[in-house]
């Protein structure tokens, strides 16, 4: 497994990623930081809350989008190109590569999020926000790892349906995951039958929100409620869960 | 060695085999010959275990292990030669140390020593096929199976691929090939079997080719064949 994910990154991490990454994230940054799109009025430090936290959020939106875009097709061109028989010759079982495969997308996808957050680590650095070193860490690994969950779900996804069909559903998990709470309040506001069923489907869809929300609060080292914390740890149990049991029924379905 | 017994397959409602008997000793090169779609690649699947959904048994005489080389071998553009087998030997779980030893080993045995270190991108159709075979041959193969390996290849890229398999036979090894090049088969098969369609085939061997060529072979039984079709 871990010569397949080996490779797998390095197939993956093309230096020009790291560069268009890192250039998209510092531009998020900066505009954020000089735009002023956060006012608060006569009070600087929530000024900086508001602006570090919506940082945060946009930082984690496009991440979403890179794990689309990274995950969306590898499974299926491993089918394509026949790697698989060839590795599993070789005793690598079919459904190890499908699990390594969806591991690599993850931390391929974990690495780019980790360049799009370089000015903004600059930025915290020279404006000394209201942080310090375990907080930034703790908020650092938690939105890397829900940008991991994110491409979990689309390599699964993968394993069923076309590359273009799962970008699209990629996009979609991402938006509306980033803003799950607001949607499914506004379902269940609704009041009718259809909505309530939208907001229990939505149940499935990445609280990308609520993962967000728990990276923002240990960041601001404001991290009391424990709930947040353990909805992400089930999501990444569910989550490889799912592909370790997608892995082995596609495996069947293959033959291989 | 391999022992195919009463072999039923088929592909929805076209049958590929019917109660199909064959044998493959060990230490033989053999061919496989016959038209696109008389099952040659999907015997090749079969024996591999890549191909389960058939009637019939495959017995193999002992603990047989096989090696693989696909016709159109797909191999990580982004590594060299070296990295290539190097990376088959790490998912067999080989220990760096062995598989750096033997990865260069096997680079000399198909002929690719000097381009070793140069990126699968950059090799030609002839050496890719060649890494296609060091890549079958590692953890020793008793038997390796080269499907169409000198497709695509020019008059010098097949002579190289000849002497690569002659070099095999030398070893020992068992060959089955699948080539539709029947000029190349005949340099270095000492038999096989020519597959026309599920009803009708044939056990050749080098006495019998050296009389009569495999292309007259192939174009007799398929005359036969369609004679006995339209009857």
């Amino acid at each position: 497994m871990k010569a397949l994910i080996k490779l797998h990154l390095k197939e993956n991490l093309k230096g020009r990623s790291f560069i268009l990454f890192g250039i998209l994230g510092g531009l998020v940054s900066l505009i954020l930081l000089t735009g002023g799109l956060i006012i608060v009025e006569n009070n600087p430090t929530e000024e900086a809350i508001s602006q570090l936290g919506t940082q945060w959020k946009l930082l984690s939106i496009i991440s979403g989008f890179a794990a689309v875009t990274v995950s969306m097709g590898t499974i299926e061109r491993h089918l394509k190109e026949k790697r698989a028989e060839l590795l599993a010759l070789h005793g690598l079982a079919f459904d190890r590569q499908l699990f390594s495969l969806a591991i690599g997308n993850s931390l391929v996808s974990m690495m780019l999020s980790a360049i799009l957050t370089l000015v903004f680590v600059l930025i915290i650095i020279i404006d000394q926000a209201p942080t310090n070193l375990l907080g930034f860490t703790a908020a650092f690994i938690s939105y890397l790892l829900s940008t991991g969950i994110v491409a979990l779900i689309v390599s699964t996804l993968n394993m069923f349906l076309p590359g273009i069909v799962v970008a699209v559903l990629g996009v979609f998990l991402v938006i509306i995951g980033s803003f799950h709470q607001v949607i499914q309040g506004m379902l269940l506001n609704n009041g009718q039958l259809a909505g309530r069923i939208l907001a229990k489907i939505m149940d499935f869809i990445p609280p990308l929100d609520v993962f967000n929300r728990l990276t923002r609060s240990l960041f601001f080292l404001e991290f009391k409620d424990g709930r947040d914390l353990i909805v992400f740890l089930i999501f990444i149990w569910l989550t490889l869960t799912v592909v370790f049991l997608a892995s082995k029924g596609v495996s069947r379905r293959e033959k291989i | 060695m391999i022992k195919i017994k009463n072999l039923n397959k088929r592909f929805g409602d076209k049958v590929i085999f019917q109660n199909l008997n064959l044998e493959f000793e060990a230490g033989k090169v053999f061919a496989l010959i016959g038209p696109n779609g008389a099952g040659k690649t999907t015997l090749m699947r079969m024996i591999l275990g890549w191909e389960k959904d058939y009637e019939g048994e495959i017995v193999f005489n002992g603990d047989i292990r096989l090696g693989y080389s696909p016709e159109t071998p797909y191999f990580p553009e982004i590594l060299t030669g070296r990295q290539v087998l190097s990376y088959f030997m790490e998912v067999r779980g080989m220990k760096k140390a062995a598989y750096e030893t033997e990865s260069l080993r096997l680079m000399d045995e198909v002929g690719l020593d000097i381009k070793k270190d140069t990126l699968v991108k950059n090799y030609s159709k002839g050496m890719r096929q060649r890494l296609g075979v060091a890549q079958a041959l590692i953890g020793n193969p008793d038997v390796i199976l080269l499907d169409e390996p000198s497709a695509g290849l020019d008059f010098f890229g097949q002579q190289e691929m000849q002497g690569l398999i002659g070099k095999l036979k030398e070893q020992g090894k068992t060959v089955i090939l699948n080539s539709h090049l029947l000029y190349d088969v005949e340099k270095v098969a000492d038999c096989g079997y020519l597959f026309i369609n599920a009803h009708t085939f044939r056990h050749f061997n080098k006495s019998e080719f050296e009389k009569e060529s495999l292309a007259d072979m192939f174009i007799n039984t398929a005359k036969g064949a369609k004679y006995e079709s339209l009857n």
